[in-house]
């Protein structure tokens, strides 16, 4: 709308707003569009940054799991395995500085299932705090849920002993179902979620502190009670 | 609601809003074990995302402003120095805060430690380590030698010796055992209630390496013993030799309290490092927030302030254009709204004066318009003068008066007029003459004899105009000089007639009485001489009665009967009357058949008999007299003429009477009146028409040519005249 200029009415309030609501509706789509494109393209570097960020920054050849072996025991499966943990020298540093490490050994047991989303049946979790005494030389491993304690005279041995895992109970026979595949995967990580606060954010972002195995992946079957899994 | 949202400002305030939480809850999450694993790693990444958002959105207010400043778009000059501004203002602060923040953090993290404080603690550790070291050796010395002795008595010794030994050795309890911890026997100081502490299984580590190992708990919940386990090899094994000992309350106390304190302090040294990193880290985010959404927001208000002025720029931009139709939308009611309301009034007030001179321009357009069309149709001929006496308008009239396109020659001076038409000279001198006497307002009537000797009588009138200009009107009165002549001529005619004619009678009667009555009585000589006398009085007045007729006839022509004639049929009509004549020999050339002309079919059978009869007369001298006849269409004006010309080879005009051929009683023959042509002339201007007599150059003879307007044609004559010209 135009107004003329020997029109006596010329640009009154009407006008005015119809000038303001043209101002304003000159491209609303399009800044509506860029925004919503802009959620859109963020949620997608978020999703992204969520699985990039870590793999960028995890040490998986540090902590290794070497071998691991499912047997029957009793009405149960039991499991053996066998860690390497080497820790970086960041974190042997804070270990004889005083500072407790958490080692966790995470254990899932799944029922697989084609073409979609395995089962998660089980899942089990044991933390295990290694702590230096200086005046005594010793290191100490404590079971955080039981809180057994155990002494070491050097570190290499306590690593020895929780790189060493037999006979560890794993589920009942009897939740295995005879006609469907089932496989275990184990992984070992220092849990920097136990770090002193002042620390943890440097861990969260060095690779000398995110210490983590892959996943050891182990297929496991409803077999007669005392043959051998694997 | 959605959209208002979603708009610039508001989504990156939202953002900002995510951004601060995102960053509290990176704090708060790093401080809690539970939520730190599930959290940081989101909370980075969104925090990440809104930050590359934030500088996106930075960016392309950067390109944006720098496309405007390149297209030098009004006030894209401020928006740079106020955002400049802006951001100094902001950004140069934050960084002063930022930088003393760190060396602040980074002084009083460093103050909690204290280098005297460290070197007692590491002192009193070296001090507990050698002590502890000291016991540790003495025990393991003691033990030793217990196991040199088991083993040398290792198939003899009796279990019960074990009690020997361990009195001997002065400790609490020893007990001898395989290496897969079976115990062969054992001996404590507690008798009654003895339960052998067997070692665990890791403590049995060193001695399946070969190494003896002392351990002491310093623990809360540890029973306060020294541990020696000695190995004792036999063949491809060996046994376990386990002393214990108490350490006393104090010294456990001591030690331990020692081995916290220092692995505290250790700790805490060692985590200063960290510490500093992170609080580097959260600052440095927290800066680089503040940077980013002050450098946004400088550009969002230095935009916002320097919009006005852009649509001020823009409105003033389409003023100076022309354009008064685009009112600045008011947006705040601030200064600046005061201003654009102001403008907005200007704009309006401009726009009704531009209407306003529109209006009064498309006046003075119409009336000049007007004044055109009325100049353009005036009889007259009109030419305007510049002060600088050039030329400045003049209507179609005067280009036909003077005969020269005097629109070709507007903004040059009168005088050019005279290249196209040298005969104007004497006109033109006169005219500028006439002005450089400054004589404000002049009438005179001018001859303008052409170059055909034709004389065009023009009555010129000046005027002087307000700003020194003239305004020239010309107006050409020939015809009116000559209905004036003519009518004069008839006036003399009528009366010559009537005057003359009255008379006439009664003397050629008298002089009939007069040789009636005395011819009879006279003698022979005297009746011959009165015979003779009263003849020539008869033959005379008969002569003047004639002569009085013809005055007569010219005087009182009868009303014209107009119908419409083939000109060309009629020509041919006189003229076969004249066929029997063997002197005459007629030569046509005639090219307008079909031609009419509005005519008197009589005066014209006039004329056409009074040019013949001419030629006859005046070709007395020739033995034969040709005469030819020539027709052909004319076109001037946007009206059809037809040319009808007649040239004989007689001795042609006298050259002293060729000026004034067609005025009565101009005449070289004996016995003529003078009135032939004049009548012709007469008749052709009734008709509309026009008549010119001349001699012929190359040749003797006379040449007259009529010029007649067409009426209409009867074949497509016109058309092809037209094609072919």
């Amino acid at each position: 709308m135009t107004y003329r200029a020997n029109d006596k009415s010329v640009v009154d309030n009407n006008e005015m707003t119809s000038c303001l609501e043209r101002r304003f509706k000159c491209c609303p789509d399009y800044r509506y569009l860029s925004i919503v494109l802009f959620i859109i393209v963020g949620s997608v570097f978020v999703v992204l940054l969520l699985n990039i960020l870590p793999h960028l920054i995890i040490d998986n050849k540090n902590f290794q799991v070497v071998s691991v072996r499912a047997y029957s025991l009793q009405s149960s499966i039991a499991i053996d395995a066998t860690l390497q943990l080497d820790f970086s020298h960041e974190v042997i540093d804070a270990l004889e500085n005083g500072i407790p490490l958490t080692i966790a050994v995470e254990v899932q047991v799944f029922r697989e299932r084609s073409g979609w989303f395995d089962v998660l049946i089980k899942e089990s979790r044991q933390l295990f705090e290694l702590r230096y005494h200086p005046l005594t030389d010793v290191h100490e491993v404590t079971n955080v849920a039981t809180n057994e304690r155990y002494s070491f005279s050097s570190r290499q041995d306590a690593m020895a002993v929780l790189g060493t895992i037999r006979g560890a109970y794993l589920l009942e026979y009897q939740v295995l179902n005879k006609n469907k595949a089932y496989f275990i995967q184990i992984r070992t990580l220092l849990d920097i979620s136990y770090l002193p606060a002042e620390l943890r954010q440097v861990a969260a972002l060095s690779s000398s502190w995110r210490l983590e195995s892959s996943w050891y992946r182990l297929a496991i079957n409803h077999r007669t009670k005392k043959e051998q899994i694997e | 609601m959605i959209r208002l949202l979603f708009s610039g400002p508001t989504a990156v305030f939202i953002m900002l809003l995510m951004l601060f939480f995102s960053l509290r809850m990176i704090s708060s999450a790093s401080m809690d074990a539970e939520q730190f694993q599930q959290f940081y790693y989101l909370l980075l990444a969104v925090n990440l995302v809104i930050l590359i958002m934030l500088a996106f959105f930075i960016a392309r207010q950067g390109w944006r402003l720098l496309h405007q400043l390149r297209q030098h778009v009004a006030g894209s000059r401020l928006t740079l120095r106020m955002v400049i501004i802006f951001v100094s203002l902001a950004v140069l602060p934050a960084l002063t805060v930022y930088s003393f923040s760190i060396q602040f953090i980074h002084r009083s993290i460093d103050s909690w430690f204290d280098v005297t404080v460290e070197q007692a603690l590491e002192d009193a550790m070296d001090l507990s380590r050698s002590a502890m070291a000291e016991k540790k050796k003495t025990m393991l010395r003691q033990i030793r030698r217990l196991s040199d002795e088991i083993l040398v008595n290792l198939n003899t010794l009796p279990i019960s010796s074990l009690r020997e030994l361990r009195e001997k050795s002065g400790v609490d309890e020893v007990t001898l055992m395989t290496s897969g911890r079976r115990v062969l026997g054992s001996s404590s100081i507690d008798e009654e209630e003895f339960v052998p502490d067997l070692p665990g299984a890791e403590l049995l580590l060193p001695l399946q390496q070969g190494r003896d190992h002392v351990v002491l708990d310093l623990s809360d919940d540890a029973d306060r013993m020294i541990r020696v386990l000695v190995r004792i090899p036999i063949k491809n094994d060996f046994l376990v030799l386990q002393a214990m000992t108490p350490l006393s309350e104090r010294q456990h106390r001591l030690a331990a309290s020692v081995q916290q304190a220092y692995s505290e302090y250790k700790g805490l040294v060692y985590l200063r490092k960290p510490l500093k990193l992170s609080f580097t880290l959260t600052l440095s985010l927290v800066l680089l927030l503040g940077v980013l959404s002050a450098v946004w927001a400088a550009f969002f208000s230095a935009r916002r302030i320097a919009a006005p002025l852009r649509d001020l720029a823009e409105g003033t931009r389409a003023v100076a254009e022309g354009d008064y139709h685009k009112p600045i939308p008011l947006l705040n009611d601030d200064d600046f709204g005061v201003l654009i309301q102001s403008f907005n009034k200007m704009m309006r007030r401009l726009a009704k004066t531009h209407n306003a001179l529109q209006e009064s321009h498309q006046q003075a357009k119409q009336q000049r318009d007007y004044l055109e069309v009325v100049l353009n149709n005036l009889s007259s001929g009109i030419i305007s003068l510049s002060p600088k006496k050039e030329i400045r308008t003049s209507n179609p009239e005067a280009s036909l008066i003077l005969g020269v396109a005097v629109e070709q020659y507007h903004g040059t001076s009168l005088f050019q007029l005279t290249k196209e038409k040298p005969e104007l000279e004497a006109l033109i001198r006169w005219i500028m003459s006439s002005i450089q006497n400054r004589v404000q307002c002049w009438t005179e009537e001018v001859t303008l004899t052409e170059a055909d000797g034709a004389k065009t009588n023009l009555l010129c009138r000046g005027n002087s105009l307000v700003d020194g200009g003239y305004v020239i009107v010309i107006e050409n009165v020939t015809s009116l000089v000559q209905a004036q002549r003519d009518a004069a001529w008839g006036e003399v005619a009528r009366r010559l007639a009537h005057e003359i004619k009255n008379p006439l009678t009664p003397i050629q009667l008298s002089a009939e009485r007069l040789r009636h009555k005395y011819l009879k009585t006279m003698d022979k000589k005297d009746a011959e001489t009165l015979d003779r006398l009263t003849a020539t009085i008869i033959n005379q007045v008969d002569s003047m009665k004639e002569m009085v007729k013809a005055f007569s006839e010219y005087a009182k022509m009868p009303d014209l009967a107009m119908q419409p004639l083939e000109i060309e049929k009629l020509l041919l009509e006189v003229a076969d009357l004249y066929r029997s004549n063997n002197k005459l020999d007629i030569q046509y050339d005639l090219d307008i058949s079909g031609t009419l002309v509005k005519a008197d079919q009589g005066r014209l059978r006039q004329v056409f008999h009074n040019l013949i009869k001419n030629t006859l007369e005046a070709a007395t001298q020739q033995d034969k007299i040709i005469l030819k006849v020539q027709t052909r269409l004319l076109q001037a004006h946007n009206q059809f003429f037809c040319l009808l010309e007649l040239s004989d080879n007689g001795p042609g005009f006298p050259e002293d009477l060729l000026t004034n051929i067609f005025d009565p009683y101009v005449t070289n023959k004996p016995k003529g009146t003078g009135l032939g042509l004049a009548i012709v002339k007469k008749i052709i201007e009734e008709h509309g028409g026009s008549i010119v007599a001349e001699n012929l150059v190359r040749e003797s003879g006379a040449h007259i040519v009529i010029k007649l307007p067409v009426a209409s044609m009867l074949n497509k004559k016109s058309e092809n005249f037209e094609e072919t010209q």
